[in-house]
């Protein structure tokens, strides 16, 4: 994940990694949506680089195939049976499945044939 | 029904005791004219150790502002209790790497525990805890039971695995009918023989049922939650073919706002790749 300029930042960038001190002392934790605040205390702290958070959608910039994804939330389903309905949690969590099923599927695969390999036996 | 988990662990030969290192680091920490090179010296005499803590010490999990290539700088930097821990989770994957199972591989095994690991540590940190480290111990040893189970009754256990995925049960489900208990109380009996702080056999024992944990429900709560991602994500495998189920009210403790969700997964994602470049492909070379 990309080191971003503390100049460059804006409120709301996430933190991929938290920032110490020099004394291993935690500054700022990662994961948690920056306030224009910590954002100007960075500098004052003499820190000039961090470490942020990718979008998730530039992750994915691979175009997949709707098939894929549909075989790939079948696969996914088996694992997922026993959460419970309707939680953020899972929803995100599933959605995030699915796509990093599809996109190894792809990468394992390139043509068109359909995808055997289950990771989930 | 074979045994108890206390019998089991008495026939684990060396494994009842935990690594050396870790025994060695306490008796060190004990004695109150230590300073960080005495601490920094008996991690030293590990070099596959050493050098598995450096690379920790200097990857996105710390992000300090200048690389640490010495022992006694990251002793002082990440701090004496928290290195003791890293120590001994780094160390406990090379005493189980070459644990026989069937239906899992240990590379996948130990991708999981520490995604769970990884996933504990992060959580901890959202919440400013003051030593996240213990908490990737927790998240690392959570299903380490199950490996007790695999050397020491190893048919049941593929049994069991075989129940949960027929049957579409929790594997822990499956292993309390065919054995009267689970991994998780396997692994706390193992950490009481370890002697290791009552913190990381209550996880183990309660990560499948957080609200149980009446003692250190917050750590329960944030292990079984990093468990439950770990095993929905597929970030490694610890033999479930059903990811366990989160309890929505334990999730609800650890104060996580819904906005937040998708940041906290691709951060855990990200450190769990480093941490596994870090600690387990280098043991696999060893
Ligand atoms: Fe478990
Ligand atoms: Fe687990």
């Amino acid at each position: 994940m990309p080191l971003r300029s503390v100049d460059a930042l804006e409120p709301g960038i996430v933190l991929a990694a938290p920032v110490h001190d020099d004394h291993g002392r935690l500054l700022i934790p990662e994961g948690r949506p920056l306030t224009a605040r910590q954002i100007q205390r960075l500098s004052g702290w003499g820190i000039h680089e961090v470490d942020v958070a990718e979008e998730e959608e530039e992750e994915e910039e691979l175009v997949l195939d709707p098939q894929l994804l549909a075989r790939a939330e079948e696969v996914v389903a088996t694992r997922f049976a026993l959460q419970p309905a309707d939680h953020r949690l899972v929803r995100e969590t599933r959605a995030l499945a699915v796509l990093q099923w599809a996109t190894k599927e792809s990468r394992l695969r390139p043509s068109p044939s359909p995808p055997s390999r289950g990771a989930d036996r | 029904m074979k045994g108890s988990p206390q019998s089991l662990i008495d026939g684990l030969g060396s494994l009842a005791s935990p690594p050396a290192i870790h025994q060695e680091l306490m008796r060190v920490i004990a004695r109150p004219t230590s300073s960080a090179s005495d601490i920094a010296d008996v991690i030293g005499r590990d070099p596959a150790l050493s050098a598995s803590l450096l690379r920790l010490v200097n990857s996105s999990f710390f992000a300090f502002s200048r690389r640490i290539d010495d022992l006694g700088t990251a002793v002082m930097a990440v701090g004496v209790s928290q290195i003791r821990d890293l120590a001994l989770a780094t160390s406990v994957i090379s005493l189980f790497k070459d644990v026989p199972a069937d239906e899992v591989s240990m590379e996948d095994f130990w991708k999981h525990s520490l995604a769970t690991a990884v996933g504990s540590r992060v959580l901890a940190s959202m919440r400013q805890e003051f030593n996240v480290e213990s908490l990737f111990l927790a998240g690392l040893l959570h299903d380490l039971g199950r490996l007790v189970l695999f050397l020491r009754a190893g048919r049941m256990m593929n049994r069991s695995i075989r129940e949960a995925r027929d049957r579409g049960l929790p594997l822990h489900q499956a292993e309390a009918e065919i054995f009267g208990f689970h991994h998780g109380d396997m692994g706390q009996a193992l950490m009481e023989r370890w002697n290791l702080e009552e913190l990381f056999g209550e996880v183990a024992a309660y990560h499948h049922a957080p609200l149980q944990s009446e003692r250190f429900p917050l750590e329960t709560a944030t292990v079984h939650a990093a468990d439950v991602i770990a095993n929905l994500l597929r970030w490694g495998h610890s033999g479930a073919p059903v990811a366990p189920p989160l309890s929505p009210r334990a999730w609800k403790l650890l104060g996580v706002k819904d906005d937040q969700i998708p940041a906290l997964l691709s951060v855990i994602g990200r450190q769990w790749q480093d941490a596994v470049e870090g600690i387990i492909l280098p043991s696999k070379a060893a």
